[in-house]
Formats: C-alpha cells, sequence, structure tokens
C-alpha cells in the first residue's frame, strides 16, 4: 500500500496541508506526535484570523477536529517519523519514499509534505537536564508561582525572554534576566517595562555555564564577557527562554538545509531541494512564523503535492 | 480514590488535566499553589518545582501524561 502523500507533523501546517491534500482525494497519512503545534501551550492566542480569542487547547482541538472530519485522511498517533529513506528503482521515475518511525512501523508515499515544526531550544550545558523540574523550567506562565519570594533567572534576551521576566517579577523577590547578547533584542515597549522594574536586574554579554544545585537547583555559573570572569549567581529557578529549533534531524540527510537546520524551501510552491519532498510551516526557512503563514504555506505544499502527482508517471500508471 | 491536582491559573497542562477527570467524570480537589501551604504540601510529597502534580491514592505524577494518568486508574 503506497499512500499518493505523507505528511509529517499536525501543527497548523500539517493540518491544512491534510484538509487540501484530502479534497483533492490523495490518499494522505499523517503522523504526528499531537494536533496544534507549538501554540497548544499559549494560555491565549488572540491572533489566528477568524477567532478573537481561543486558547491554545481549544486551537489544538479544532485543528484535530477539522482533519478528522476529512475522507481519505488516516492518522497514526502519537508516532514520530525517525528515518526516511527513497524507494528503490529508477530515480528518474520518482517512485517515493519509505518512512520509519519510533514505533518501528514503515510506511510509503509518493510525496512527503514535511511540518514537524520546532521544539524549545535548551542550554545545553552541565545540570539542565539533573534538574529539570527541580529548579529548571520552561514555562513561566505555568512555574512563576512556584517561586514565591525567591530569587530567579530568566535565560534569554528575547521577546519571550522578557515576558517570562516580566512574569516572574509578579511572584519572585529578585529576577536576573540573563543574556548572551550585548543588549536586550525584543519589544521596545516590553523593554522598558522590565527597565522600570524594580526587581528585575538585567545581566548582558553573559553566557550561561553551568546550573550548580544539590536536590534542587542553588544557582548558576556564567561567563560574564565584560571582564572576561567566571561569575555565580545564587538562584532557586532558572527559566530557559532562547527560542525554537527545528525538528529537521530526521531529514537533514535528504533536503537542503539553511544554518539554522530550517528546510530550504521555493516559497512559491514549498518544494525542497528533493523531488518530491514538499515542507510547510516552521520547519522552513519562512521569516515569518506564525500560524496563519503555516496554514497557508501548508495549502501551498499540498496543491504542489497534487500538481506534482498528475505530472508524475509512475502515480498514473497506478491510478 | 483520592486524586489531588496542584495547579497555577496560567498552566495550560493543568487545564488539560482538569479537563481529563471532567470528561472521565471522575472527582478530584484542587490546589492551587500559590498558596503557600499547598505549595509547600506539593513540593514535599513530588520533590518537583513544577506544576501541574497529581496524586492519586498517593501515587505522585509530575507533569500531565494522559496515558501514564490512564494506566493509574485502570481507565
Amino acid at each position: 500500500m503506497i499512500y499518493d502523500t505523507i505528511i509529517i507533523g499536525g501543527g497548523p501546517a500539517g493540518v491544512a496541508a491534510g484538509v487540501y491534500s484530502a479534497r483533492k482525494k490523495l490518499k494522505t497519512l499523517i503522523i504526528t506526535e499531537s494536533f496544534g503545534g507549538q501554540s497548544t501551550v499559549a494560555e491565549n492566542i488572540e491572533n489566528w484570523i477568524g477567532a478573537k480569542k481561543i486558547s491554545g487547547i481549544e486551537f489544538a482541538k479544532m485543528l484535530e477536529e477539522h482533519i478528522r472530519a476529512q475522507e481519505n485522511v488516516e492518522i497514526k498517533m502519537p508516532e514520530n517519523v525517525v528515518d526516511i529513506k527513497e524507494l528503490p528503482g529508477d530515480p528518474t521515475a520518482r517512485a517515493g519514499w519509505e518512512v520509519t518511525t519510533d514505533k518501528n512501523n514503515s510506511y510509503q508515499a509518493r510525496t512527503l509534505i514535511v511540518t514537524s515544526g520546532g521544539r524549545r531550544r535548551r542550554l545545553n550545558v552541565p545540570g539542565e537536564d539533573k534538574f529539570k523540574g527541580k529548579g529548571v523550567a520552561y514555562c513561566s506562565t505555568c512555574d512563576a508561582p512556584v517561586f514565591k519570594n525567591k530569587s530567579v533567572a530568566v535565560i534569554g534576551g528575547g521577546d519571550t525572554g522578557l515576558e517570562a521576566a516580566i512574569d516572574l517579577a509578579q511572584y519572585a523577590a529578585r529576577v536576573y534576566l540573563i543574556s548572551n547578547k550585548e543588549s536586550l533584542v525584543g519589544d521596545l515597549s516590553i523593554q522598558e517595562m522590565v527597565k522600570n522594574s524594580e526587581k528585575i536586574t538585567v545581566i548582558e554579554n553573559a553566557n550561561v555555564q553551568e546550573i550548580l544545585g544539590d536536590k534542587f537547583v542553588s544557582g548558576l555559573k556564567y561567563f560574564d564577557k565584560n571582564d572576561n570572569q567566571i561569575k555565580d549567581l545564587d538562584v532557586e529557578g532558572i527559566f530557559v527562554e532562547i527560542g525554537s529549533t527545528a525538528n529537521s534531524e530526521f531529514i537533514k540527510k535528504l533536503v537542503n538545509t539553511n544554518q539554522k537546520g530550517e528546510i530550504i524551501i521555493d516559497h512559491k510552491t514549498g518544494a525542497t531541494s528533493r523531488p518530491g519532498i514538499f515542507a510547510a510551516g516552521f520547519i522552513t526557512d519562512e521569516i515569518y512564523k506564525q500560524n496563519n503563514i503555516s496554514a497557508g504555506d501548508g495549502v501551498t505544499a499540498a496543491l504542489s503535492v497534487y500538481n506534482y502527482l498528475i505530472n508524475n508517471k509512475t502515480w498514473q500508471k497506478q491510478k | 480514590m483520592k486524586i489531588t491536582i496542584y495547579t497555577t491559573a496560567g498552566c495550560v497542562y493543568c487545564k488539560m488535566a482538569k479537563e481529563f477527570f471532567k470528561r472521565n467524570k471522575i472527582s478530584y480537589e484542587e490546589k492551587d499553589i500559590s498558596d503557600d501551604n499547598a505549595r509547600r504540601e506539593m513540593i514535599e510529597k513530588s520533590n518537583q518545582l513544577g506544576v501541574p502534580v497529581i496524586d492519586i491514592d498517593g501515587q505522585i505524577i509530575a507533569g500531565f501524561d494522559e496515558d501514564v494518568v490512564k494506566k493509574l486508574l485502570k481507565l
């Protein structure tokens, strides 16, 4: 059994691709860990066009209901693709692809649409794994009250870092906002709030090197690039807010990616460097990482898959 | 069966957990850990500094994983 297309991922790009692929009557499989994408954890989404305000959970449910209402679409969830191989045969015949998953299942398709999005970037310093949930945290809106009257650090001087510092300042005794850049880079109005807060101390030009503690976090070590000294900071909570990174490891050997690990696509068609593999959404080199744009790019990829297939002799023979 | 969920107002996974129990018509007690006693109790029970923590008859789960909770509830 060979699908017309396998969509990898269930965020707005994957679901939009699935809906359009179903409407083109393509035999479609979606393989995903979950539906909703990175916005599922958002408390509120106020810029999804057509909805004044919905929670991340509602957004995820809406996407899941929409895709489950389609005929011709099969869903494997929770399941993750770990490897992809080209099907044997004359490469010019464009036979297709076989994907293998973390459940040791294999599925074959003429085309792929890669929409596996991104995940929170980690610091990758000693202590980060050991103290996860024991002081190292990744969700300030969730866990800020845990650190009431304590000292905490936020790592990251971009928008999410600034917002986390503001969230935490409502509860914590002291908030250190640590940036590895010379100055903060986030939204200017939030920068203003940070600078005006008596509770927040900004530490710029600093690289966090290690997270310290016994049972729970007790502090961190950072390298101060201003005077080339290694310094200690006593904190009980560390919030890591250094952005997201593309989930492209499993496909890097097949398609061209940029320095950030994003899949380079033709923005008119969603085509990657490899015929038959398309991509959309956060995982691509799209500049604006937005749910609405991801959905639109998913539509583009699905329609391009349809055009690719009707020009593909192997597919026509099979039909 | 006695179930306690330790939560905060802004925590999406706490909401997911509560919705799961409501959907399955299982009653639970919610403790918001911005209260000092609730926070102390959660940290002592779980050795965790993050929400949600779910206590199902003394079995402690950090975070919300539907499969793990289902297994404990034998659903």
